[in-house]
């Protein structure tokens, strides 16, 4: 219980820490709502020739990219760039010997950022979907516990695939370009529109890797939600969550190695 | 400066942009003489830096932490005004070499910027090789040349070279002038070796001379050293005060000097100005300072025996005093020298004794206190 | 007047080379950046074909008409920060000083500042903008000319609004955030049919933020030429520049030289 306390801690420090830096958290709120605009423009204009696309309404796919952006714009890329520059620049070595696991310190301390970024980016969202398209087609609200349990999953999914990207800093001094391309492989996880549209096979692959439950599938869960589908979804996260976990932890160890060896 | 050295001058920079192929007679003194009044003018001038009740406010907005004070400071916003530099007024002759002294925040950079041109000043007039700053910016930043300690001119992942010949490009120097001028400097810095290797990976001392090397590409008449010494060994420290000194006395170029380190300013400048809160508190040549506001000399004495030193002279303090030596301060404007002498002469039997003045360090921090009357 | 422009013209060529140089210094880096934006870009090439796909046209805009702008908007960006690549960083310049050295130089402060530095990774953006031109309308030098044309006016749009957010730092403190949004906005203007724009959005981007000049302007000339609309986006890319240079040097004025941090206690 005292092990994971100290993160608990980090968790709350870092939500105190987030709340000083107003700036650049305004501008990340500006930009979001920003984003959904051109979105609720650009599918209204489709939407003027059909009803349905792939399966989705207007209202549907206006909510599906309220919640993939909302997941993704709050998560950031904050510990991906913290987690490189530690390796880069050597810090990473203070962090070994302290009484903690680093991947652990890394999430929690990101996740403070993230739930406040989350909290008013969701007001903002919410707000949008509702002056625009109104509320969910079908909504429950009995649902609303679970829709906001994938959205957490999801930016905990999230946040360690790029805390894994980060880690590669051990062995690339460039590692940015890593970044990108996962960011976009993301995109084509469903980011800007639900996977039901591309074509079968792209669909297929997209299914089994893990950036579609970052943002495809708890989005698609939320706007058309079923409790079959979201235990099924829900399921595959926490596999994925576990599975990524055990993957940090070797890179982790295995870089450090690398560090031995080279001397820093 | 010599008729010649104009001629030199004006060949490489001054005159027209269709300078190709001038020789440096015939041709160049008809160009000269287009250009002429412009020379006989500074070279007739006696103060090459002349300011008169300059003044520089800056107002800064003053905003409280916290969210609720950000809204305020946005909507009502409050300025607060500093003052750094308060009517000062000064001048400097051509080939002088001036130390500008004050403690940090006192005024120094400030002044140093307004007389390049990087400042506009809030009142007063500058006068720099007949220039005004603000408005000819750019025609005096060909004639004077600065290095500040803190900020690089130099290309952090180039090496200087590159930088140089860069310099040499902005500043309009011809090819074939510029490499003359880099193999020139670069012996007279010691920095052949440097010149390929990336600046991030010089040490400060090296970085510095490379710097300054940089800062006399064009042939300033001018140069302004805001601190070139921070930060380096004594060495290397030695090294730059050495090559400044060379610089004044082979190429004429007036040195503008501001440091905390009084050894830069004692070993090279002749003049001090010290300012202190933005006002100039003393403007007088170092022997002079050293003359007048010495109130203290600094006696070193060693005895041959074990002596408990005890002094009932109000003018004498002890500084430091150890098993058989004593360091004496003496107040001589409160009481003499051989009054002090005498008194420590019958204490015990004296093995050596050295009387000395009061370290310029010391004499600056008491003025910049106020504690100096002359 | 040519002189003096000549001589910028080749102060920009130095400041190129050298930048190209040292970018070289890290040339896998470099690579991998160019590699990086070139990727970047493709997906979203990816995202208009499945849109596409599934609807048809747009508004009035095909996918050619997409294809056009979202060439016309990479190179643009990119040729902007080749160029001028230390215009995104003249808020941290000011507020750290470090316009100093810029002042000491005997050249037009604005000019020398947005030129010294180059952004490697851009020129993947550059190369993208072309290839997809290519790819669109195949080898039409006319249409070429022109296509490079916009580049440059839209590069020139970006510029001046990126200087004029940032003089804002002159003012009020840092307004890097400020100018961040301002690019993110001007990009995602211009990469999205203008058709999904109406009412006084579509003021704003023919206005305080031109993304409207720097594509969805230049595509109708593409689509048919006019010489007078063609001379009206000169003269307005023009007012642009000026404008940001007079409220630049109407900033200068107040420029502290750092000595702000020391001041604020």
């Amino acid at each position: 219980m005292v092990k994971i306390k100290k993160y608990w801690t980090v968790f709350k420090i870092s939500i105190q820490n987030s709340l000083i830096y107003t700036s650049s958290f305004v501008t990340g709120l500006i930009f979001y709502a920003f984003i959904i605009f051109i979105f609720i423009n650009l599918w209204r204009v489709i939407y003027l020739k059909k009803e349905l696309i792939a399966g989705f309404t207007y209202n549907q796919v206006i909510w599906y990219c309220i919640v993939t952006e909302l997941i993704t714009i709050s998560t950031g890329g904050n510990i991906f760039r913290t987690i490189s520059n530690d390796i880069k620049n050597g810090a990473i070595g203070y962090n070994l010997n302290k009484p903690y696991n680093y991947i652990f310190y890394n999430i929690s301390n990101n996740m403070g950022n993230v739930v406040i970024r989350l909290f008013f980016n969701a007001i903002i969202g919410i707000a949008m979907g509702f002056i625009f398209v109104g509320r969910i087609q079908g909504f429950d609200v009995i649902y609303l516990p679970l829709m906001l349990i994938c959205i957490i999953s999801a930016i905990f999914l999230n946040l360690i695939l790029f805390s894994a990207v980060g880690l590669t800093a051990f062995w690339f001094e460039e590692n940015s370009a890593f970044f990108w391309i996962v960011q976009k492989v993301m995109f084509m996880g469903g980011l800007f529109f639900p996977l039901d549209m591309m074509p079968g096979w792209i669909r297929n692959i997209a299914l089994v890797l893990p950036f579609s439950y970052v943002t495809y599938a708890p989005a698609r869960t939320i706007v058309k939600f079923n409790p079959n589908d979201f235990s099924w979804m829900f399921l595959i996260q926490v596999t994925y969550i576990l599975v990524l976990l055990i993957l940090n932890m070797l890179i982790f160890r295995k870089g450090v190695k690398a560090i031995n060896v080279n001397g820093g | 400066m010599s008729v010649s050295n104009l001629l030199k001058v004006s060949d490489t920079r001054r005159v027209s942009p269709t300078r190709k192929g001038i020789t440096p007679c015939g041709v160049t003194k008809i160009k000269v003489a287009s250009v002429g009044f412009f020379y006989i003018q500074g070279s007739d001038y006696l103060n090459i830096i002349t300011v008169e009740h300059l003044n520089k406010i800056f107002k800064t907005k003053v905003k409280k932490e916290g969210f609720r004070q950000s809204v305020r400071s946005i909507l009502r916003p409050q300025y607060k005004t500093v003052k750094a530099v308060s009517d000062i007024g000064f001048s400097v002759q051509k080939g002088e070499m001036l130390a500008f002294i004050g403690p940090n925040g006192a005024g120094k950079s400030t002044t140093i910027k307004m007389l390049t041109g990087i400042l506009y000043p809030t009142s007063g007039t500058i006068d720099v090789l007949g220039m005004n700053p603000v408005n000819d910016r750019m025609k005096l930043s060909f004639r004077i040349g600065s290095v500040f300690g803190q900020k690089s001119q130099l290309w952090f992942h180039l090496p200087p070279g590159d930088s140089f010949k860069l310099l040499g490009s902005i500043f309009e120097i011809p090819a074939r002038e510029l490499r003359k001028r880099i193999s020139f400097l670069r012996e007279l810095f010691e920095i052949e070796d440097l010149m390929d290797i990336p600046v991030r990976k010089l040490s400060l001392g090296q970085r510095i001379r490379c710097e300054i090397a940089g800062s006399l590409l064009h042939r300033p008449d001018i140069i302004f050293l805001d601190e070139p010494t921070i930060g380096l060994d004594v060495v290397v420290k030695q090294k730059i005060r050495d090559l400044v000194k060379r610089l004044n006395r082979e190429e004429d170029v007036t040195i503008f000097l501001t440091s905390h380190d009084v050894g830069d300013i004692e070993q090279l400048c002749k003049r001090a100005i010290i300012i202190n809160n933005g006002e100039i508190v003393l403007d007088e040549s170092i022997k002079k300072i050293k003359y007048n506001y010495l109130k203290k000399k600094v006696i070193d004495v060693k005895y041959s025996e074990n002596i408990d030193l005890k002094l009932d002279i109000p003018s004498m303090t002890i500084v430091k005093a150890k098993d058989y030596s004593a360091k004496i301060e003496v107040d001589i404007s409160s009481g003499t020298i051989e009054e002090a002498v005498d008194k420590l002469m019958r204490v015990g039997s004296v093995m050596d004794i050295n009387i000395s003045d009061q370290p310029l360090e010391e004499i600056i921090s008491d003025i910049y206190q106020g504690l100096c009357n002359p | 007047m040519l002189m003096e422009a000549r001589k910028y013209l080749r102060l920009i060529k130095d400041y190129f080379l050298l930048n190209l140089s040292a970018a070289m210094e890290y040339r896998a880096s470099f690579i991998i950046q160019v590699l990086g934006m070139a990727l970047n870009n493709a997906f979203f090439l990816f995202f208009w074909w499945i849109v596409f796909n599934n609807t048809g046209n747009i508004g009035n805009y095909s996918f050619r008409h997409v294809m056009t702008i979202w060439a016309i908007a990479s190179s643009a960006f990119g040729a902007a920060f080749i160029l001028f690549g230390n215009t995104r960083n003249i808020s941290n310049l000011i507020v750290q000083g470090e316009l100093d050295v810029y002042l000491l130089q005997p050249k037009n402060v604005l000019i020398n500042v947005i030129c010294s530095r180059s952004s490697a990774a851009s020129w993947g953006d550059l190369l993208y903008g072309f290839i997809v031109f290519f790819a669109v309308y195949g080898f039409n030098p006319g249409k070429l000319m022109l296509f490079t044309l916009f580049v440059v006016s839209g590069a020139l749009f970006i510029t001046s609004m990126l200087i004029i957010a940032h003089s804002f730092t002159f003012r009020m403190g840092n307004s890097s955030n400020i100018a961040n949004a301002v690019l993110e906005f001007l990009i995602s203007f211009s990469i999205y049919p203008e058709d999904i724009f109406k009412g006084y959005i579509k003021f704003i981007i023919y206005s305080v933020l031109p993304a409207g000049f720097i594509t969805f302007f230049p595509l109708r000339i593409m689509n048919e030429f006019k010489p007078v609309m063609l001379l009206a986006l000169l003269l307005i890319n023009t007012a642009y520049f000026i404008t940001a240079f007079i409220i630049f040097y109407r900033g200068l004025k107040k420029y502290e030289s750092g000595n702000l941090i020391t001041t604020r206690m």
